[in-house]
């Protein structure tokens, strides 16, 4: 333990938080076969970063972020923040809330209505981790609200707040807590999507301004990938990806990522065996469909079932006919239907048994019932293996 | 999945697991935090002293063969007393009162407020703003000031509700019966049954029964076949509540059964252990006490299942609809007078006459010649006695001690269950549960027997009445403050823990301001109670340690003096009111 320690400190000089084989079961310990609310969890999150759980609803977004808090204590893994081994569960480690250099935003805000707004603000400078005392406490709360504008209501009691403002005060307190981490539950979630759009902006604002690193909660993608330097997939309690948001989009690991975001033409494969050029090529429902992608990081396993998958974008259509063969990659379908959305045309496509989405740029004369020949091409392309 | 199996010794438990881990640049946490286990263990065993040890002593006294001698003088274990209750003939007629008694009221409290509640929350009914109130203002009185205002009102000698029933309807009514008790038990029992019930009928959606009315079903089928169903799990738990009240109560069968020798189980335990003869038989009173205990235990059970049942017609709550309330047509304005009638003759009238008696020089009926010869002279007589001083100093500190240190630990016992603050802290809240169904004369008998043994020198002390007291309302008191921090959003709390601030400081910055108005809603609750709290303060009373309510009634009982009784009556009356006034006053200022 202690040799190791020095390592890991060095190592890990640059990180808010280590996360190493978080397990989580809520049943009691003894149940055999116990299922996990998370499993496995493994991640870092960079000092002065912006990184994101996103998944489905009970995928154990929360139940990370409150292992983090130290509000649940996990089964199994170890947490560190800067450095230091907030929670192991081998040495039986628990660093309480109270002592972690954390400060939340909670899901429903918790902004205590039997307070005033500046003294809910305040009440991290008067009783938090770092307490200072004297006239110095009003006025670096004040600054705080000044910085969310928030200023001229701090004599307000709280409850007199609209959404926003309680999203935002509990912000300024967050940050008073002058926390190395600031974690968040779903905060934008009870706002109409107008002010949601403007929170998010002011949040990434803050969050940069503070230099403090962010580990946020979500089950919304575009929230996801507007705000975030990394994004962390999770799906029933696990990892699926971890990657930037442009990364995630164009490449991503497994189908559960590709079909969470955004949209995507998933065909499970028959068989796979290497093609020309480094490429996969594989036996679908379509045809065999050749791939330069394969998922990122991963050992291709051939002959093992997985996923093509292509973005509907990437899906070329020209019109067919009975002069037009199809080539490689190519396969002969026919229109389902057609919707015209402004600035391209969504498709929907039948090859074989298999529907196809597409999305073209609008101008062609694709009606419903119409033959056509779709390409997939091969460097648009990835194979996934799960 | 083959890992985890494999990796499952060394986990730890969940839970408690690696709290206690000392992490060395943090001393002083550790030690704050040992202390904070050391305060845990003394409420624990002082929780665990309280609620079971009377438990123990009354199985224990049960199984000690004498009829004279108290229990700890006996030696070696026995049936007899059972053996003697169960061929005794007594027991025969106490049970069959009992039961018409207990199964009366609830049929009383159950009409009464299952109409009240529908005529004021789902109907058009006039005057519901001021009427719906009223229907809960008994609560501020005590059930020993209530018994004896309708002993008032409704004895036959010159009770002015008895002698008006007697002009108008020729009937001879007289309080002092079993009809009598039953009807002012049910009275006693609307305004509880009213606040559980009222609440179901308000979230009732009235879509399901316009519904039915829009297919042409009448009013009584919509009542049978959609409202009914609806309501009646709440109905079912007030009703098991009722049942346990009736059954454990002691003032009303004492006050209005006892002169013509009309006994039910509380009242004959209490006999029991001090009849007029003198002579104590520990052995009959705790073996009743133990079948009382029993019947209200099933009750109990049936009770819990019922509120738990009634989350699963949370479907009923309907949002965003307009409550729009069932039209009585011609039949408002009659409904109306029969519900004012039934106001002015259950609630004001009883007060009214207890005012009346108490200001005039003997027991008379209502007259108008009367008024001009209102004095305050029993008024004086109470007052310049010589040891009403001591009495009113006793009943201060009673009720005061007594609603302070249950309030107190039920905060500290609900926090701890909600919170799971250590392994046991919810079965030692469901432990409290156990004392709900103790009568209070048994309650007030194991604390008697306990410290004429224990050489604990409390007996004969006003401390033996506030053991006894918190005793009996802890587990009231840690429901409501049980409920209160349900409904409090966790976010509240956890927002402050992760700021750094310490548990301390949480408890007292954040989650007790939010606890506030349920605190003090246990507090004026005990307060009440503990006013009018005849058994235990009868049973523990010496020489020293009257209070208001065993003074009560001695001069109701004893010296027969009405006026003054009256008096004595008017003034609890009046501090409970007063209780009940500024604590709503203070909250509604918190409001604002
Ligand atoms: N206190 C609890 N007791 C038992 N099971 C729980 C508890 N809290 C969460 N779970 C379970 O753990 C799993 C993960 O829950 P979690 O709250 O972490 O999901 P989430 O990803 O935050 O979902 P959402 O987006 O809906 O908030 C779920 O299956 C849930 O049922
Ligand atoms: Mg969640």
């Amino acid at each position: 333990m202690t040799e190791s320690k020095g390592k890991v400190m060095a190592r890990e000089a640059k990180n808010s938080i280590t996360i190493s084989g978080l397990r989580k079961s809520y049943e009691q310990p003894s149940k055999a076969g116990s299922a996990y609310a998370i499993d496995d969890i493994s991640f870092e999150v960079p000092q002065g970063q912006f990184v994101t759980l996103l998944g489905p609803s009970g995928c154990g977004k929360t139940t990370t972020l409150r292992c983090v808090a130290g509000l649940e204590q996990a089964s199994e893994g170890r947490i560190e923040m800067g450095g230091e081994v907030m929670f192991d569960a081998r040495t039986k480690q628990h660093v309480r809330p109270e002592d972690r250099p954390i400060a939340m935003v909670p899901q429903s805000y918790g902004i205590w209505p039997h307070m005033r707004v500046i003294d809910n603000a305040a009440f991290p400078l008067r009783h938090g981790r770092n307490r200072r005392k004297g006239p110095e406490v009003r006025q670096r709360a004040l600054e705080m609200l000044e910085q969310v504008g928030l200023a001229a209501m701090a004599d307000r009691w709280a409850t007199q707040l609209s959404g926003g403002q309680q999203q935002r005060l509990a912000l300024a307190r967050a940050l008073l807590g002058d926390p190395q981490v600031l974690l968040l539950d779903e905060p934008l979630s009870n706002l109409d999507a107008k002010l949601r759009a403007k929170l998010r902006q002011e949040l990434r604002s803050f969050q940069e301004r503070f230099g403090v690193a962010a580990l946020y909660v979500t089950h919304d993608q575009s929230e996801a990938l507007a705000l975030s330097d990394t994004v962390i997939v999770m799906n029933q309690g696990r990892i699926e990806q971890i990657d930037r948001p442009e990364r995630l989009y164009d490449h991503p690991r497994s189908s559960f990522v590709a079909d969470f975001i955004g949209s995507a033409n998933l065909f499970p494969v028959r068989d796979a065996s290497s093609g020309p050029g480094g490429g996969v090529l594989t036996k679908t429902d379509i045809g065999p469909v050749l791939c330069a992608r394969t998922g990122q990081g991963e050992e291709v396993r051939y002959h093992d079932g997985g996923f093509v998958c292509v973005r509907p974008e990437d899906v070329g259509v020209r019109t067919g006919g009975t002069g037009a063969t199809p080539g490689d990659n190519e396969f002969a379908g026919v229109v389902e239907s057609a919707e015209y959305l402004g600035d391209r045309l969504e498709l929907v496509i039948r090859t074989g048994d298999v529907a196809v989405t597409a999305s073209t740029r609008a101008g062609q004369n694709l009606r419903p019932g119409g033959e056509v020949v779709i390409r997939l091409d091969p460097a648009s392309t990835s194979y996934l293996a799960s | 999945m083959e890992l985890t199996s494999t990796k499952e010794d060394d986990a730890p438990a969940a839970g408690a697991g690696g709290r206690d881990a000392p992490t060395p640049e943090r001393r002083p946490r550790t030690e704050r935090r040992a202390a904070g286990t050391l305060v845990n263990l003394a409420m624990i065993l002082l929780v665990g002293y309280l609620v079971l040890v009377p438990l123990a002593i009354l199985l224990y006294s049960s199984l000690k063969a004498s009829t004279t001698e108290l229990p700890f003088e006996v030696p070696g274990f026995s049936l007899d007393n059972f053996r003697a209750v169960l061929s005794s003939s007594r027991l025969g007629e106490v049970t069959l009162n009992t039961a018409i008694y207990v199964v009366g009221s609830l049929i009383v409290a159950l009409v009464l407020s299952v109409s009240l509640a529908y005529l004021f929350e789902r109907t058009d009914i006039p005057g519901r703003s001021f009427l719906a109130p009223l229907a809960l203002a008994p609560m501020a009185v005590p059930v020993t000031v209530m018994a004896i205002a309708w002993a008032l009102v409704a004895n036959p000698a010159n009770g002015p509700l008895a002698l008006l029933v007697r002009r108008v309807f020729g009937i001879t009514v007289d309080v002092y019966s079993l009809p009598g008790m039953i009807l002012v038990m049910g009275i006693f029992g609307v305004p509880s049954m009213y606040l559980m019930i009222a609440p179901a009928f308000a979230r009732l959606n009235p879509e399901l029964e316009e519904a039915a009315a829009t297919v042409g079903a009448p009013l009584w089928r919509r009542l049978r076949l959609i409202v009914f169903p609806l309501i009646t799990p709440a109905v079912s738990a007030a009703g098991m509540l009722l049942v346990v009240v009736a059954l454990e109560g002691f003032a009303i069968p004492a006050i209005l059964g006892l002169p013509k020798q009309i006994f039910v189980y509380s009242s004959f335990i209490q006999y029991s252990l001090q009849p007029p003869s003198g002579v104590a038989n520990y052995g009959q009173a705790s073996t009743y006490g133990v079948i009382v205990l029993a019947l209200s235990l099933v009750m109990l059970m049936v009770y819990r299942r019922r509120v738990r049942d009634t989350h699963r017609f949370r479907v009923v709550v309907g949002k965003g609809y307009r409550p729009h309330r069932v039209s009585l047509g011609r039949w408002r304005i009659p409904l109306f007078l029969v519900v004012s009638a039934y106001m002015f003759v259950a609630i004001v009238l009883p007060i009214v006459a207890l005012i009346w008696t108490s200001l005039s020089p003997y027991a008379r009926p209502f007259s108008w010649s009367g008024l001009s010869s209102m004095t305050l002279e029993s008024y004086r007589r109470v007052l310049s006695s010589s040891d009403i001083g001591e009495v009113l100093l006793n009943t201060g500190q009673v009720v005061l001690i007594t609603a302070t240190v249950t309030t107190a630990m039920s905060v500290w016992i609900a926090v701890a269950a909600t919170r799971n603050r250590f392994r046991g802290s919810t079965m030692l809240f469901e432990a409290t549960f156990l004392v709900f169904g103790i009568p209070s004369v048994v309650l007030g008998a194991a604390v008697l027997f306990l410290y004429l043994y224990l050489p604990v020198p409390i007996y004969g002390t006003v401390w033996i009445i506030i053991v006894a007291l918190t005793t009996r309302f802890l587990p009231r008191g840690s429901r409501m403050v049980h409920t209160a921090l349900l409904q409090l959003d966790d976010g509240l709390v956890e927002a402050a823990r992760v700021t750094g601030a310490s548990p301390m400081t949480v408890t007292r910055t954040i989650l007790l301001p939010l606890l506030r108005p349920a605190l003090w809603k246990c507090w004026l609750w005990v307060f009440a109670h503990a006013l009018g709290e005849l058994p235990i303060a009868l049973l523990l009373t010496g020489a020293d340690n009257r209070t208001l309510v065993v003074l009560l009634w001695d001069t109701f009982t004893s010296s027969v003096d009405y006026p003054e009784a009256g008096a004595l009556a008017v003034i609890i009356l009046a501090i409970s009111t007063l209780a009940v006034w500024l604590v709503n006053r203070h909250s509604a200022e918190k409001q604002a």
